[in-house]
């Protein structure tokens, strides 16, 4: 086994890097870095200059840290990773961060913040807002629905009511 | 056990105040009281939202919520409890139940008899927290708030 990955890890070795739908091909060294590999492929998206807000993930799904090496990170030739961002969600003054991936529905994101807060009263009463005051759709992706990097959004009931 | 939280009387006069002077004695109205966030059982302020209300009921307007929401985050302050006023008896309604501001176990729903008009205090009010189930119950007023 050991054996193996000392083969696959003394030479270079190609990676898929996909944001959302997008995939590029990244070339890596064993040695190098997980956040190289990261700006290498952000540079080939042109997403340079929001590098910080994004982190890589496995093929199986893990969150690369950004100061392991290719090798120790265990990533194989030809893996599929991922990027996702990070945005920011408020509920009742609390700041909560998350990791999404562009092709991600709001619905999988509002369910995630949901039990990030707690939140167990009518659930489905609530909604991601942007700073704006636009609800967003359940049913469109991150992408579709202009979520950017480092963006704010609030979760908030549709409605406040008593009587 | 539950929640716990200082009021000062000052607030509790202030949100009397409120109530009277927006609901006059026909409708009904909101008052939110704020605490900092790393403070779980102080309120140190309150705020009357922009809401739309009749005699027996309210809606906070949603553009203020919005912005209401921003302010918090930015001052580092959490609704700990949401007061309003009906017209005769106090308890948690249906529409009390379903529409709150803040939905995490905890979270504490103060109803005040008469439109506000009584005596400042918590004679005849309601008081609800929210269970872990996401079910509102009633409590002891005494073992949830102190006028300090």
């Amino acid at each position: 086994m050991n054996q193996e990955l000392e083969t696959h890890h003394d030479q270079e070795f190609e990676v898929e890097v996909g944001l959302g739908a997008e995939v590029r091909r990244v070339r890596v060294d064993p040695r190098d870095e997980i956040v190289e590999v990261r700006d290498d492929a952000l540079r080939l998206f042109d997403r340079e200059p929001e590098r910080h807000l994004f982190l890589l993930f496995s093929a199986a799904g893990v969150r690369l840290i950004n100061e392991e090496t290719v090798e120790r990170a265990r990533v194989k030739p030809h893996e599929r990773l991922s990027l996702r961002f990070e945005i920011f969600i408020i509920y009742n003054g609390l700041r909560k961060d998350f990791l999404i991936d562009p092709e991600e529905r709001v619905r999988t994101i509002l369910d995630d913040a949901i039990k990030a807060f707690g939140i167990t009263q009518a659930p489905h009463l609530l909604g991601l807002f942007t700073e704006g005051g636009a609800e967003l759709s359940d049913q469109k992706t991150a992408k579709e629905s202009g979520i950017r990097p480092g963006e704010k959004l609030l979760l908030r009931p549709s409605a406040v009511r008593g009587g | 056990m539950g929640t716990f939280v200082r009021v000062p009387a000052r607030a509790l006069a202030e949100t009397f105040g409120v109530l009277r002077s927006c609901g006059r004695g026909q409708r009904e109205c909101q008052v939110l009281w704020l605490g900092p966030l790393q403070e779980v059982d102080r309120v140190v302020r309150l705020v009357h939202p922009d809401h739309r209300s009749h005699g027996s009921g309210f809606e906070l307007e949603s553009g203020w919520i919005t912005r209401f929401w921003i302010e918090l985050a930015e001052a580092r302050m959490a609704v700990r409890v949401q007061v309003h006023s009906h017209p005769r008896e106090a308890f948690h309604s249906k529409t009390d139940d379903e529409w709150p501001i803040v939905g995490t176990p905890g979270f504490l729903s103060l109803v005040v008899p008469n439109f506000g008009t009584g005596p400042i205090g918590f004679r005849g009010a309601f008081l609800a927290e929210l269970s872990r189930e996401g079910r509102w119950n009633r409590v002891e007023i005494a073992a949830h708030l102190e006028v300090v």
